[in-house]
């Protein structure tokens, strides 16, 4: 159960994550309390999970479970960025 | 400008460098290292039948333990020195107990005897299924589990090449990985705004650049620790604590081994040592929810014997020793930080799980192998990226159309979604690759790229033919290794000699997918274990793999064939058009 | 766009075989030759002199390939790594000796 509460919350923070970074509204106090949102509630996760599991291991679970979670959110919802000109960096 | 400075160049040019030399290799001990998690418990109980999910409740170490010796008095004829208990795990009711003979000197010998005990029948006479002589340092290697089990292992640790040489070449393949991780990290300046976006640029080049940052960023923390570890697990045993160990103890390399072990010499009388079963309850008392991996008797049967329970307290990485005095059974101490005589065991116990996922169960077994899939992905789109900026720069838009077509099968394996991509809209039909060393890279890459899991999916399917036509275990790991090898050079050499690509490939992930499927359809038959026994008998883990190995089968059929469909497509599109399609 | 200071025509990795000698031959031999002396003069416990050397290497090799190949003048390079080398080649001596 615990772990269903803190996986929802990593998806949401991430999500939330994500759509300030896609959509930049103007309002720098809704910026801010977005990315707020978003960083308590993987925060909370992290809680959540490190007091579920022990402090070593639901670290570990955390650090690993957070990368698989941004990539399926990213790869899903993140996809409409602004172009850049790609530079050949000086290969 | 900071973005091109020239340390930012040089960054890029070793990012790029290091990154184009060692991918497929290091592609190779990655994608195997995913399904390496699972070797020595999950994929043993699908690999041999006979391997119970449960351990019979009335599995007792004290009785395992007696029951090895007196084996091992009546075949060798010489007192038991010390020994080791490995418990079973969940998952796969197989315990191990190794016997070594005490030495002349009194110290622990290495060689001895190992035997398999199935857990799951409890620890009767019967309960013995298989044994093992020689150096048990060896055996652990080698021996200890499936032919399955051990190939997939050592591909993972040292490609099956000869000792020590395989385990130098992953430590440095190691090495360069956390100089690819570094380097990229300096050179992907905005690591956090880039990494919550995947831009979606036209070109493919570019989209497969986009990927491989997206997972770059949010691998990188994996990326790191995988490379420590897996480079401190290559060289440390192998090469670097053996000249630490000798120099810092001026040469003098048995007090070495005493201040490390930290157990005093036997004393030479005999007294029983004590019950190791009420030893496991006083440690389930003192750390509950306690698991254990792993018991070692010093000086059996002598009165400075001392035993060692070994295994992870609730919610810990790392592996802490509880250590008893053998002749009376009385608890002496808790050995786990880094300052105390087990620091050395710890340090290493704990590089072994967190490069394995060993703790935590299956949920972290489960994040690792897909992390190492995403981190293979990884690999290879960079050295794709690679292979299109320097074919272009070389000979105009070239190998781009080659190369970039094989993002659907790697997509696929990075459990992106595949169909997307193959199905993408074709862009222009390429032109003829006029740099041709890099079109015959882009083609070796794609050889590997699915041959890699064509020939895991192979060996999966001749695990169980193997077994049934060789009792031996030694000869069925070597015929999975020819197996491996043989379906690795073949993807490439087809990769290389057929046209278009892109349809080769496809052609090939339907192969995998075949033999995916062929795996479940052999175990039926020989085994006679299909997914539904399993299912009713509530083996999990089995149940598990049986249904990844289909889900995976059915994903990548339909990739396959459809990129298989993409290629003729194009190819019969440019005749019709009447330029050359590679 | 280059920095003043290097002219266009000025190759990323100057000297680029002898700094490839150096970045990983050179490296590995240098970070081994630490890591070994190292258990002679860390300034930490019997156990850890062993363990940190160890946990060390991969860092050690990492900091002295990156220095090989971007170091401004490639006899720096060669100065510290044979600094490197020969001095605790020469504890390592003493120390068995």
């Amino acid at each position: 159960m615990t772990g269903w509460v803190a996986w929802m919350l990593v998806l949401g923070g991430l999500g939330l994550a994500v759509r300030v970074r896609r959509r930049s509204p103007r309002s720098a106090l809704w910026r801010v309390a977005a990315w707020a949102g978003s960083g308590l509630a993987l925060a909370v996760a992290a809680g959540l999970w490190i007091g579920a599991l022990g402090v070593e291991v639901g670290l570990v679970v955390w650090l690993a479970l957070v990368p698989l979670s941004a990539l399926a959110v990213v790869a899903l919802f993140g996809r409409r960025g602004p172009r850049r000109a790609e530079k050949p960096d000086g290969w | 400008m900071a973005r091109t400075s020239r340390a930012f160049r040089q960054m890029h040019a070793i990012h790029a460098w290091t990154g184009a030399v060692t991918a497929l290799a290091l592609y190779v001990v990655m994608l195997t290292g995913a399904v390496a998690v699972f070797a020595r418990h999950d994929l043993a109980a699908w690999a041999d039948p006979a391997v119970n999910a449960e351990t019979d409740p009335g599995f007792s170490a004290e009785r395992a333990l007696r029951l090895s010796i007196a084996r091992f008095q009546a075949e060798t004829g010489a007192p038991a020195g010390s020994a080791i208990l490995f418990f079973p795990q969940p998952g796969a009711a197989r315990a191990h107990v190794s016997i070594m003979a005490a030495a002349e000197d009194g110290a622990a010998g290495h060689d001895g005897v190992d035997y398999r005990l199935d857990a799951g029948r409890g620890t009767d006479a019967s309960a013995v299924v298989g044994r093992a002589a020689g150096d048990t340092e060896r055996l652990y290697q080698t021996d200890w589990t499936t032919p399955l089990g051990s190939f997939l292992v050592h591909l993972h640790t040292d490609l099956w090449l000869p000792p020590p040489w395989g385990r130098y070449l992953t430590g440095l393949l190691g090495l360069t990985l956390l100089i690819s991780a570094l380097s990229g990290l300096v050179i992907h300046r905005r690591l956090l705004r880039d990494a919550l976006l995947l831009r979606w640029p036209r070109g493919r080049s570019a989209r497969w650049r986009e990927a491989h940052k997206s997972v770059g960023a949010w691998g990188l923390l994996f990326n790191l620790m995988i490379g420590l570890t897996g480079t401190l697990l290559s060289f440390a045993a192998a090469l670097l604590l053996p000249i630490v160990a000798v120099i810092g103890f001026g040469g003098d390399v048995a007090e070495a081994e005493r201040v490390f072990v930290g157990i005093p010499p036997a004393a030479g009388v005999e007294r029983p040592t004590a019950d190791l079963d009420r030893l496991m309850a006083d440690v389930s008392t003192r750390s509950p929810g306690f698991r254990p991996a792993f018991l070692h008797v010093h000086h059996l049967d002598d009165a400075a014997a001392v035993v060692d329970v070994t295994g992870f307290d609730r919610g810990a990485v790392s592996q802490a020793k509880y250590r008893f005095d053998g002749a009376t059974g009385a608890f002496r101490s808790r050995l786990d930080g880094l300052a105390d005589d087990a620091a050395l065991s710890k340090t290493l116990a704990m590089l072994l799980s967190l490069h394995f996922g060993n703790f935590g169960g299956g949920l972290v077994k489960a994040a690792w192998a897909l992390l190492g899939v995403a981190s293979a992905g990884l690999v290879l789109s960079g050295l794709m990226s690679w292979v299109e900026r320097r074919g272009r720069l070389v000979a105009g838009p070239v190998g781009s159309a080659a190369g970039a077509r094989l993002a659907a099968p790697l997509a696929a394996q990075a459990g992106k979604p595949a169909g997307r991509r193959a199905g993408a809209p074709a862009g222009t039909p390429g032109r003829a690759p006029s740099g041709r060393g890099y079109g015959l890279l882009a083609r070796l890459a794609g050889g590997v790229g699915v041959g890699v899991p064509l020939g895991l999916a192979g060996v999966m399917a001749a695990a169980h033919p193997m077994a049934a036509l060789t009792p031996s275990s030694a000869a069925a790991t070597g015929a999975l290794t020819l197996v491996f090898w043989s379906l690795v050079a073949l993807a490439c050499a087809l990769a290389i000699a057929l046209r278009p690509l892109a349809s080769v490939l496809g052609g090939l992930l339907t192969a995998v997918a075949i033999c995916l499927l062929a795996a479940v359809v052999a175990r039926g038959f020989l085994a006679g274990v299909w997914p539904w026994h399993s299912l009713a008998e509530a083996r999990w883990s089995v149940v598990m793999t049986d249904l990844v190995l289909v889900g995976l089968s059915g994903g990548l059929a339909w990739a396959g064939l459809r990129l298989a469909r993409l290629g003729l497509a194009r190819r019969a599109a440019g005749e019709r058009a009447g330029a050359v399609v590679p | 766009m280059a920095t003043a200071d290097q002219g266009p025509t000025r190759p990323l990795f100057p000297r680029r075989r002898l700094r490839l000698a150096l970045a990983v031959p050179g490296a590995l031999v240098a970070a081994l030759a630490v890591t070994a002396g190292l258990s002679l003069y860390a300034p930490v416990g019997q156990v850890d002199r062993i363990l940190l050397p160890v946990i060390l290497f991969p860092f050690l090799f990492v900091g002295l390939f990156f220095f090989a190949l971007m170091a401004p003048r490639v006899r720096w390079v060669g100065l510290v790594f044979a600094l490197l080398i020969l001095g605790h080649g020469a504890l390592i001596a003493r120390g068995l000796g």
